[in-house]
């Protein structure tokens, strides 16, 4: 048996390391357009991963299906009076929107920072180590996609879009630790209730709302959604419920825990944000490594 | 013309990894455990263990890349833990490639290693916060159980293809 550490295979074994702390430290930060070689490489994967997903999606969902036919009945039920109620909604819902209009018509109102464009995506793949909470997206510069775009499913926020290939994306979840985009976030209904989401508890699965000020009127089930300030989100949309308050280390402010509305382990659908109505604008990151980031 | 089947089937493993094995592992049924499929390690370990170290290393090298840059957005991590695996899993191979059950115990250490190296990396540039206690029962055990059966899933096929390699290179 050859022995482990002859004199060459050390020096070998530490250039390696060295090389692989150098590659490791130029691409941990933010890029926002990788090379062109991770772009190929990428695109060429998405293609045989879109192939790939779909059918095992389907064989999924079959499966979903028959669990799900348990429950119709009293589903069925509680829809249909939900239904009833909705459309009482959707009528004042009308209402409120038209007098919105006209009200901003006569104060000139220009930019509305809840004004938004979707681009329809398929997940394609997710990474398998849960260490990047990342999924792939078949939708790319070509579509129109930009870094930092918000990506929602139906039922609510679910990240951002990471780094942008010509025909894929790949978008990174809320609960990815490492996040450093920082959503700047409010409780729905209550403007003086703002802070920002800025981590993920790995152990309760949810996020952490902080930053609060501290009088500010917390409770549980009340739901929180974007502010559009941070100018990376429009307002509104919605990303979870409180389910904890929790005091603050300081006592300067208050803290909670949101979970997260969408399910982030069963994404097929997502809806890509574009922002379209604001002019482009230069924010400061929250720290060194986000330099790099185009708004 | 083996060598092509080999590599082919690595790459189409790479590819179930993120798509396929995502919509069966536990996350998509509400489990709370993370099984990470690793099954292109594990091949990778096979490979090294029948063809020796060097072949090991470049192997484990050029699917380590692939994997940082599909799967993930540092460039680096798994191309090192990768290649260094496929070469220490290379460096016994002339001990262990006779018997069954000391190639499945040689899968499951360099498993256990591997899994510990891309935790410690991960740890070291700040991409998880998860501590030993939480990584070992929620994430690590739970993986060891789903790879371990697929070794012993392919561990025959896998070494009759790579005997052949093995044959039709020595000619």
């Amino acid at each position: 048996m050859p022995s482990f550490f002859s004199n060459r295979r050390l020096i070998v074994l530490l250039v390696s390391t060295i090389v692989m702390v150098v590659v490791v430290g130029i691409t941990l930060k933010e890029r926002p357009q990788p090379t062109w070689g991770e772009q190929f490489i990428r695109d060429t994967f998405g293609f045989f991963q879109s192939i790939a997903y779909k059918p095992a999606r389907q064989v999924a969902g079959f499966f979903e299906t028959i669990n799900e036919w348990r429950t119709l009945y009293s589903e069925n039920q509680r829809l249909k009076a939900n239904l009833q109620e909705n459309a009482k909604l959707m009528a004042r819902i009308r209402e409120l929107e038209l007098e919105n209009e006209s009200l901003k018509r006569m104060l000139d109102v220009k930019s509305n920072l809840r004004d938004y464009q979707l681009i329809a995506a398929e997940v394609i793949s997710r990474s398998p180590d849960r260490w990047y909470q990342q999924v792939t997206i078949n939708r790319g510069a070509k579509h129109g996609v930009k870094a930092n775009m918000a990506v929602i499913t139906t039922e609510g926020l679910i990240g951002r879009v990471k780094s942008v290939s010509q025909f894929t994306s790949q978008v990174e979840l809320l609960s990815d630790v490492n996040r450093v985009s920082h959503i700047s976030a409010i409780v729905q209904g209550n403007e003086n209730i703002f802070g920002v989401i800025e981590g993920y508890d790995l152990e309760r699965g949810a996020l952490l709302f902080q930053k609060i000020p501290k009088d500010a009127p917390l409770e549980e089930g009340q739901t929180v959604v974007t502010s559009g300030l941070g100018g990376i989100y429009p307002r509104g949309l919605y990303i979870g419920q409180i389910v904890e308050v929790v005091p603050d280390q300081y006592d300067l402010t208050q803290s909670a825990l949101v979970e997260p509305a969408a399910n982030l382990y069963h994404l097929d659908y997502v809806f890509v944000v574009e922002q379209s109505s604001l002019p482009p604008v230069e924010i400061p990151g929250p720290d060194e490594d986000k330099e790099g980031t185009e708004g | 013309m083996t060598r092509f089947l080999f590599i082919l089937i690595i790459f189409i493993l790479l590819i179930f990894e993120g798509t396929v094995a995502q919509v069966f592992t536990a996350g998509w049924w509400d489990l709370h455990l993370t099984m990470v499929p690793r099954f292109v390690v594990v091949m990778l370990i096979f490979a090294a263990l029948f063809l020796g170290r060097v072949q090991g290393l470049f192997l484990g090298l050029v699917f380590g890349l692939f994997y940082d840059i599909i799967y993930g957005s540092v460039v680096g991590i798994y191309g090192f833990s990768m290649a260094l695996i496929g070469y220490f899993a290379g460096l016994v191979f002339r001990i262990f490639q006779q018997n069954i059950f000391l190639i499945w115990f040689t899968v499951l250490v360099a498993l256990v290693a591997f899994e510990f190296m891309v935790y410690g990396l991960m740890t070291l540039i700040k991409f998880t916060t998860m501590d030993v206690h939480m990584f070992v029962f929620d994430k690590l055990i739970p993986t060891l159980v789903l790879n371990m059966i697929f070794a012993l899933l392919v561990s025959y096929p896998a070494r009759s293809i790579l005997l052949q390699l093995k044959n039709e290179e020595e000619k």
